[in-house]
């Protein structure tokens, strides 16, 4: 089942188009990764999908639901943040999720429960203004927990954390995940992502680059580093193979971008054009370098955010 | 939509807002000054006690206004800051439809309005009771409140609403609590140089101004128009009071649907 589904999904601000035709579908289940550079357009996208922002054309669909009345019903299902967590800052920590626990028709009982959850039970009578930034972000995750629901949308959970906030708040999402619960996250922080989640999308400048699973990102953009005694005619050589997406040369070393991950056929390739290696080394290639391959001219602006 | 969920949410944000209860104390505190002044004034100078009923006709034509100030600038804090924490959202993505949260903050404007007249009938009514004890003619001049007495609360509340459903859009519009403040007061100087600009240009125009808002809310709170003050010679009211309830009564609508409207077309 799509529990989130976009077709043509475009908003723009007058001159700025800020989300470009976007189509994607996050299934039951899945941790799902809105990977992209700041600006991008990942909380526009967000804003759509839970209805507080209009398209200007396209359509949603959360929960198999779709239009205003729609959305409504379907945001009564899920837990969401939008940018940085928004409370009453002159409520102490429970006084603001028994705001949230009315809305959602939530025992407050489970505030308890939740709060405990995060972390956050012994200050649970703090304002929420005193609160520290992780403490700030943990009480928007139980925020989005409470009332059991079938997805949690979360925006950027890790900004501004420190690495035990970071840490913390990973490991709360993998332990969501591992209850079956939908997560749809957005992030600029790659290697948050690439630990977090089982699927992602990249979005570029308002349009959406890749969608795939991580494992399937990561695996098809294999990296087979060579080593022997003449760079050049083992360069020339592994041009020739039919399989190579790319070759490029660093150092001594020839590396040779596979569009599968088979390197004994490379290897044989190499030695039926008589170029025998010295060394040949697989190497996977991790979410940041598969991101920056794919937003190429964001470079700049993404290595900023890399974690 | 959930009333009583909407009520309680508003009740543990009011609550626990110390603007809201710095300015009720402000508020019942400049209250009591002046009739408090005016009590005591009345002791040294018999003549000029505050005594019931007609010391409402005072207390109405006169500081009481000030309420309806106070609920003003009060809702403007309650209600923009909503858009500042960007609470307004929040709420809507945890389960609120726009209606339901607008209809919330909606509770607010009467509720807010008749909370600070509640405290400026009771403060005034209490030092005017003492007064009327003090001078002894407690029970001589027949009820506290005559039927005039309770017309010009009622005109006054509406007068109230009325300012404060003003303050309610400029809140809704801006989003900010000092630019709505600073716009709130800004239209009582502009209308009021309108007002002047129109009548020099000639007396239907000048007349026309007479059914601005500021000018029409005001007018509810003039004691005379009921009768709770005896009329001067020369000086009866030239538009019939139910004019200016109709009148009223239109912008109250007007503001809230204007505000109304804002909110649902505009992106959280």
């Amino acid at each position: 089942m799509h529990v989130i589904e976009t077709r043509g999904l475009t908003k723009r601000y007058g001159d700025v188009l800020a989300v470009d035709d976007i189509s994607f579908s996050v299934e039951q289940g899945q941790v799902f990764g809105f990977l992209g550079p700041n600006g991008c357009g990942k909380t526009t996208t967000i804003g759509m999908l839970l209805g507080i922002i209009t398209p200007t054309a396209g359509e949603v669909r959360l929960l198999g639901l779709t239009g205003r009345d729609g959305l409504h019903a379907a945001r009564q299902k899920i837990g969401a943040t939008l940018e940085t967590p928004n409370f009453y800052p002159y409520l102490s920590g429970w006084d603001n999720l028994r705001i949230v626990a009315n809305l959602k028709g939530v025992r407050h009982k489970i505030i308890e429960e939740t709060l405990e959850l995060v972390g956050l039970l012994a200050r649970r009578k703090d304002k929420f203004q005193g609160y520290s930034l992780g403490m700030k972000q943990r009480l928007a995750i139980a925020a989005t927990l409470l009332g059991d629901p079938q997805l949690v949308i979360l925006d950027e959970p890790a900004n501004g954390l420190d690495p035990d906030g970071m840490r913390e708040i990973r490991e709360l999402i993998v332990a969501l995940g591992a209850r079956g619960k939908t997560v749809f996250v957005s992030s600029h922080l790659l290697n948050e992502v690439e630990r977090t989640c089982t699927h992602v999308a990249i979005l570029r400048k308002g349009t959406i680059v890749r969608q795939a699973s991580v494992h399937d990102l990561l695996k098809t953009a294999t990296i087979v580093e060579l080593r022997g005694d003449d760079p050049s005619r083992m360069r020339a050589a592994a041009e020739g193979y039919p399989k190579a997406a790319r070759v490029s040369s660093r150092d001594d070393a020839v590396l040779v971008e596979l569009q599968d991950d088979d390197a004994a056929s490379l290897n044989r390739w190499l030695a039926g054009q008589g170029v025998f290696v010295a060394y040949l080394a697989p190497q996977r290639l991790s979410l940041e370098e598969a991101f920056i391959d794919l937003t190429r001219d964001d470079v700049a602006t993404t290595t900023a955010g890399v974690a | 939509m959930r009333t009583g969920i909407l009520v309680r949410n508003e009740w543990i944000k009011t609550r626990r807002r110390t603007a809201f209860w710095v300015a009720s104390l402000v508020f019942a505190g400049l209250m009591s000054l002046i009739f408090g002044g005016m009590f005591s004034q009345g002791l040294r100078k018999p003549e000029r006690a505050l005594t019931l009923p007609a010391a409402w006709g005072e207390v109405m034509g006169g500081p009481g206004v000030l309420a309806a100030f106070f609920a003003s600038i009060v809702l403007i804090l309650l209600v923009s800051s909503e858009f500042t924490w960007r609470t307004s959202r929040q709420n809507v993505i945890d389960g609120l439809s726009k209606e339901e949260f607008f209809g919330a903050k909606l509770f607010l404007l009467p509720g807010v309005g008749l909370f600070f007249f509640t405290v400026m009938v009771l403060v005034a009514g209490g030092f005017a009771f003492a007064g009327t004890v003090a001078k002894g003619v407690l029970g001589s001049t027949g009820a506290l409140v005559r039927p005039a007495d309770l017309a010009l609360m009622g005109g006054s509340i509406i007068g109230l609403l009325g300012w404060a459903s003003l303050a309610f859009l400029l809140a809704i519009a801006i989003r900010s609590s000092g630019s709505a403040i600073g716009a709130f007061f800004l239209y009582f100087i502009v209308e009021q140089i309108l007002g002047q600009l129109a009548g020099a240009l000639g007396p239907t125009a000048g007349e026309l101004f007479r059914f601005a808002p500021n000018a029409v809310f005001k007018a509810l709170w003039e004691p005379a128009r009921y009768g709770a003050v005896p009329l001067k010679a020369g000086q009866a009211p030239a538009i019939a009071t139910e004019w200016y309830l109709v009148a009223g009564l239109t912008y109250i609508t007007l503001f809230v649907l204007t505000a109304f409207l804002l909110y649902r077309r505009r992106d959280l």
